[in-house]
């Protein structure tokens, strides 16, 4: 049977977990414009839209500081 | 965003009922706690051969919350652009089916012939929420939206309003 343990063994760890971040720094982007142009498009009440902007990157951004963090003391 | 006319009315404004939106969520959060689990039931049976940094579990742990944060955001923004609106004109119904798909269904009060309404399964029972079909003149598919709280209210307010605008016949 073949083994695939180590099928990720040519990436560093610090790589994969950089990829992953990347990964979600793009995502995180990605989806906010989308979710920004429909809040502003579309919304019948700008208030709403705006403290759910304002919630949204307030935690997004923390996160993206926690795991930038987290791979700085890795 | 909906222009209604300067001498329009509504009657009713509404979006989907709470429970709609608390069923997605749910779904959402049983998908965010599941590698939790998954990482418990391997760590308290021992198959866990290495122990975890810390800094690698808040990586992780960032990471995932991250990801399902932007799905919270999505489901939250599909249930907050779909609205239903009952103006003494019109019967408007907004469905924001994903990202970049979108339907806007108007009907003239005036045109509706029929009103009914489905409350199907326990839960929308209990806590009152539905759909309401409006069947108009000259249709053969019928306008439908999902979930609307009281529909039972809804459609009288659509019956009288029906009725205030058809001349009544001698």
């Amino acid at each position: 049977m073949q083994d695939f343990s180590n099928i990720l063994s040519f990436v560093p760890g610090g790589t994969l977990l950089w990829a992953l971040f990347f990964f979600a720094l793009l995502a995180t982007i990605i989806t906010s414009l989308i979710l920004l142009y429909h809040w502003i498009r579309f919304a019948m009440s700008p208030g709403v839209a705006t403290v759910a902007l304002l919630i949204h990157s307030a935690v997004s951004i923390v996160l993206i500081i926690l795991m930038l963090t987290a791979l700085f003391a890795l | 965003m909906i222009y209604l006319q300067q001498d329009e009315r509504v009657l009713i404004k509404s979006r989907k009922h709470w429970f709609v939106i608390f069923r997605e969520l749910f779904s959402a959060g049983i998908v965010y706690i599941a590698p939790f689990l998954l990482f418990l039931f391997v760590d308290v049976f021992g198959y866990l051969k290495v122990e975890p940094s810390a800094m690698g579990v808040v990586f992780l742990l960032s990471f995932w919350t991250l990801l399902n944060w932007l799905i919270i955001f999505s489901i939250w923004t599909n249930y907050y652009l779909d609205i239903w609106i009952v103006t003494d004109k019109r019967i408007i119904n907004i469905e924001q089916f994903a990202f970049f798909s979108r339907q806007v269904a108007t009907q003239r009060i005036e045109r509706v012939q029929d009103v009914q309404i489905e409350v199907k399964g326990i839960f929308e029972t209990l806590l009152g929420f539905g759909a309401i079909r409006v069947q108009t003149a000259g249709q053969e598919t019928a306008f439908i939206a999902r979930g609307i709280p009281r529909p039972d209210r809804a459609k009288q307010v659509i019956l009288e309003r029906v009725d205030s605008t058809t001349p009544v016949q001698e």
